[in-house]
């Protein structure tokens, strides 16, 4: 195992007597990039600003190669971030703006140089003379990102560059993203709220949630593995049996009747809301009347048409029902 | 320690001398030397409000720089809404040359107005001494409209468009009430900067058309600081009055407006 | 479409043009005024305009006064704003800076005379306290030679109007950038030269020539405060302007003209420079 690079010791921040999370604890390796989901308005941001210096952790420590960051100063960390907006100067050019942080230390020929070669691992090598304001929302947060990556980091933190962005434009960039950052061997702490973001550029997620870490690991763990409810709510498709028990959504199924035996299997009454179709399998959006709760399942493309509004059951086998334990994997 | 020098610093040299001048205006004049007296006297404000001529100014004051006011907002609404919400060739253009008036010598268009007023005739009239007094007044105006759509956005406004709404009903209905905030500032400025006119008015009223400050001015260094006093305060409070009778007259416009149309349909 | 917008823009407009034509108009006039001789056209009187000593120690005398009161007081109103104006927004604060702008010039000028007038009130208080023995020994601050009392009451009511135009680009100064440059390695100097010196430096010039034109051809404050010599040029320009003589008429007109195109000439060449970077300005997308 690769000694820690990274090691958030036992942070938490409270904000006029309300906590805003509560004792975080992470260690990154070199170059791992670690995807930090859960709903909005869990102080996923506060967190990354507490790391880079624009707000205060009220306890606990941050330890880069094993030295504490967090008496130094923002401008003195070893830590990049890329904004929500891009946020890039309005009166500088393209690549003033992306060699900003090399001019800070470096003459304008050795700068521009760097820049250049970053500006073409994006695909913008034609604006370098550009204003900002003639860049589209997406080739502007890629100018941010590498005006972020330029000065070489040792940990750069994402909050949810993709949110201003409309859906395709997303899609296209996350790949490149995660294809840059393992290129420069970066170091990151991706912020997002949404899942399949979180899956597809961390190489691990943690799942934050009602003021603490819930679940941290790979994303097939976590997704077929949740802790606790909240994880399963959030992250897993899953269907919360009790307390205690899940059933993925994949082990379910829709029945118009109860059929087969009640030993094997479990039903829930539920109401057929809608139908949908994603990568050539069809999903039925139904609401569980038990628990008030809307749930996606899959079902058979050959399946008959359903009215919107019919009753039925969603059925699952009892063999597929989990148990949530922190050690995991093995069903009961 | 920071706010208690701001707060001792802004006490001491702005509020002390609206103080200091209130204080003066019902006290007796002090003689050099002697020591401070307080007796309270009325007299200051007495000699300003039983002057008739005093009264007289005061009034066409007000009127001239309500009527400025009024020219203002026609110019600087239509303007700032053009500047603010549309776009066109040689827009930031007309913004440079409609703030342009603020940076030339008023005295210079003054004296220029002069020589056009007299064969118009219009000189040593009230009327004449309005038109000078846009010169200061329109580009601050502008520049308040502008900012004031430009907080407002299209957005509202395209809305009301699309519930089928007349230009004119938008106005009224939208915009006017949205804007209020800004219409307010200019009124407040307009009105400021229409009552501290001196050199224009004697120029263009040519000694006909007696404002306060006509009157105020050569008195300057006379020695009855308590009329003085008192005279100054008031500069001060016109602007305030100005708002309120504006405010009072938009209200009832808007209420009269609203129950003539409610009744119409 | 774009020709339908651009009429309708038009449209809206033509109160403010027919202002501006009234302006333009009256400064045409104001040069054919000074152009105009008993025998037809003639530069005769700009000739002899700056043959005119009088005019020289004039220039030389508004030149500095206007110098001093337009830099000292933007250099105080802006260091004010810089270091308050997250205190001075939304505070009592900044009603009371509202109260000298309420006077007039002129009254403010009576104000300074009554209080630091050798026979004011500062003088005969530190008379009572015994501080001085005479009202001769206190400092001449007002009617003096040097103009320090047309520079106080500048000062005293310019700095409010400084504050006043700087609050809010202070208050929209987006902090966000400030942000982006801390994380990027930048400090106090850099979060300066990038973000406050760009968006505030067009206020600043605005101001600075708002200034200069109004403090170098006011008449109220200088004529009350002044000396009969040397004169602002305002002041000449007035008495020139109701002299005996038709020719001291028409270098009234002349000097005011000339005085109205060089300021003219200035700040078009000034937002010439800066209106590109206004316009960049505008653009930023950093959420308000």
């Amino acid at each position: 195992m690769n000694k820690t690079y990274i090691d958030i010791k036992n942070v938490h921040k409270s904000f006029q007597k309300n906590e805003v999370f509560g004792s975080i604890q992470l260690s990154l390796n070199k170059g791992e990039i670690l995807s930090l989901v859960g709903p909005s308005g869990t102080g996923k941001s506060t967190f990354l600003r507490c790391l880079a210096g624009l707000d205060q952790f009220s306890s606990g420590d941050v330890l880069i190669e094993g030295k504490t960051i967090l008496s130094k100063k923002t401008k003195d960390r070893p830590i990049g971030m890329v904004f929500q907006q891009p946020l890039l100067f309005p009166h500088l050019t393209i690549l003033e703006n992306v060699t900003y942080g090399l001019r800070l230390h470096k003459k304008k020929k050795e700068a521009d140089i760097v820049g250049m070669k970053y500006m073409k691992f994006v695909g913008l090598e034609g604006y370098t003379q550009m204003y900002p304001h003639s860049l589209s929302g997406g080739q502007q947060q890629r100018v941010a990102l590498i005006r972020a990556l330029i000065v070489k980091p040792k940990l750069l933190l994402l909050d949810e560059p993709f949110s201003s962005l409309d859906p395709d434009l997303r899609r296209e960039l996350r790949d490149g993203v995660r294809q840059l950052l393992k290129k420069e061997g970066m170091t990151a702490i991706f912020v997002t709220h949404d899942r399949e973001e979180a899956m597809l550029l961390g190489d691990r997620v943690a799942v934050l949630a009602n003021g603490s870490l819930q679940q941290i690991g790979n994303p097939q763990d976590v997704y077929e593995h949740p802790y606790n409810q909240t994880v399963a709510h959030f992250f897993s498709d899953a269907l919360v049996v009790d307390e205690h028990h899940y059933i993925r959504n994949y082990d379910l199924n829709w029945t118009d009747s109860k059929v087969g035996h009640s030993t094997e299997n479990i039903f829930y009454r539920a109401e057929w809301l809608n139908e949908s179709y994603h990568y050539g399998k069809r999903y039925a959006h139904v609401k569980m009347i038990e628990k008030n709760r809307r749930l996606v399942l899959p079902i058979d493309l050959d399946f008959r048409r359903v009215a919107h509004g019919e009753m039925g059951y969603i059925r699952a086998r009892q063999s597929t029902k989990c148990r949530f334990n922190k050690e995991g994997k093995f069903n009961e | 320690m920071k706010k208690f020098l701001f707060y001792s610093l802004t006490i001491l040299f702005f509020l002390g001398p609206a103080v200091l001048l209130l204080f003066k205006s019902v006290t007796p004049v002090w003689k050099w030397g002697e020591p401070f007296h307080f007796n309270w006297t009325s007299r200051g404000w007495e000699s300003f409000f039983m002057d008739p001529r005093i009264v007289q100014a005061l009034s066409l004051s007000l009127m001239i720089a309500l009527v400025v006011t009024f020219i203002n907002l026609w110019i600087a609404i239509p303007a700032g809404k053009a500047l603010s919400h549309t776009n066109f060739k040689g827009k930031s253009m007309i913004e440079t040359f409609l703030v342009l008036p603020l940076f030339i010598p008023v005295l210079a268009a003054a004296l220029g107005l002069h020589v056009t007023m007299i064969r118009l005739g219009i000189a040593n009239h009230w009327f004449g001494v309005v038109i000078v007094h846009l010169v200061p007044t329109v580009p601050y105006s502008i520049k308040v409209m502008k900012a004031g759509y430009d907080r407002l956005g299209s957005g509202m406004l395209e809305q009301a468009k699309m519930l089928g709404a007349r230009p004119f009903h938008v106005f009224r209905t939208i915009e006017l009430p949205m804007l209020m905030p800004s219409v307010r500032s200019v009124v407040f400025l307009i009105v400021t900067i229409s009552m501290s006119q001196y050199v224009l008015t004697a120029v263009i009223g040519g000694g006909n058309v007696i404002t306060l400050p006509i009157i105020y001015y050569p008195f300057l260094q006379s020695v009855d600081d308590t009329v003085m006093a008192a005279f100054s305060i008031a500069f001060a409070v016109l602007p305030v009055v100005a708002v309120l009778i504006v405010e009072l007259v938009s209200k009832w416009l808007r209420t009269n407006m609203s129950f003539r149309s409610r009744r119409s349909s | 479409m774009k020709w339908h917008l651009s009429n309708r823009s038009f449209l809206l407009l033509i109160p403010a043009l027919l202002f501006l034509l009234m302006v333009t108009y009256s400064l045409i006039l104001a040069f054919v005024e000074s152009v105009r001789g008993p025998n037809g056209w003639t530069l005769d009187f700009y000739v002899s305009l700056f043959q005119e000593r009088r005019l020289y120690s004039s220039f030389i005398y508004s030149l500095s006064i206007t110098f001093f009161s337009v830099i000292l007081s933007v250099l105080i109103g802006w260091g004010i704003v810089r270091s308050c104006h997250a205190m001075i927004e939304n505070s009592i604060g900044k009603w009371m800076i509202w109260i000298p702008m309420l006077f007039p010039h002129f009254v403010w000028g009576y104000f300074v005379l009554l209080v630091l007038g050798q026979s004011g009130v500062l003088s005969s208080a530190l008379f009572q306290s015994g501080w001085i023995e005479s009202r001769d020994q206190f400092p001449i601050f007002v009617q003096d030679k040097r103009g320090l009392g047309i520079i106080i009451t500048y000062l005293w009511k310019e700095i409010p109007f400084v504050i006043l135009m700087l609050l809010p680009v202070y208050v929209q100064l987006p902090k966000q950038y400030g942000e982006v440059i801390g994380v990027l390695g930048g400090g106090k100097r850099h979060i300066f030269g990038t973000i406050e010196w760009p968006w505030v430096k067009p206020v600043l010039v605005e101001i600075l020539l708002i200034l200069t034109a109004f403090i170098f051809t006011a008449y109220e404050v200088p004529a009350l405060l002044g000396v009969t010599y040397p004169q602002m040029a305002s002041v000449l320009a007035y008495d020139w302007f109701y002299g005996s003589s038709l020719e001291e008429r028409s270098y009234a007109f002349a000097l005011l003209f000339i005085i109205a195109a060089i300021m003219t000439l200035a700040s078009l060449i000034s937002f010439m420079l800066l209106n590109r970077q206004r316009w960049l300005l505008s653009k930023s997308q950093h959420s308000r």
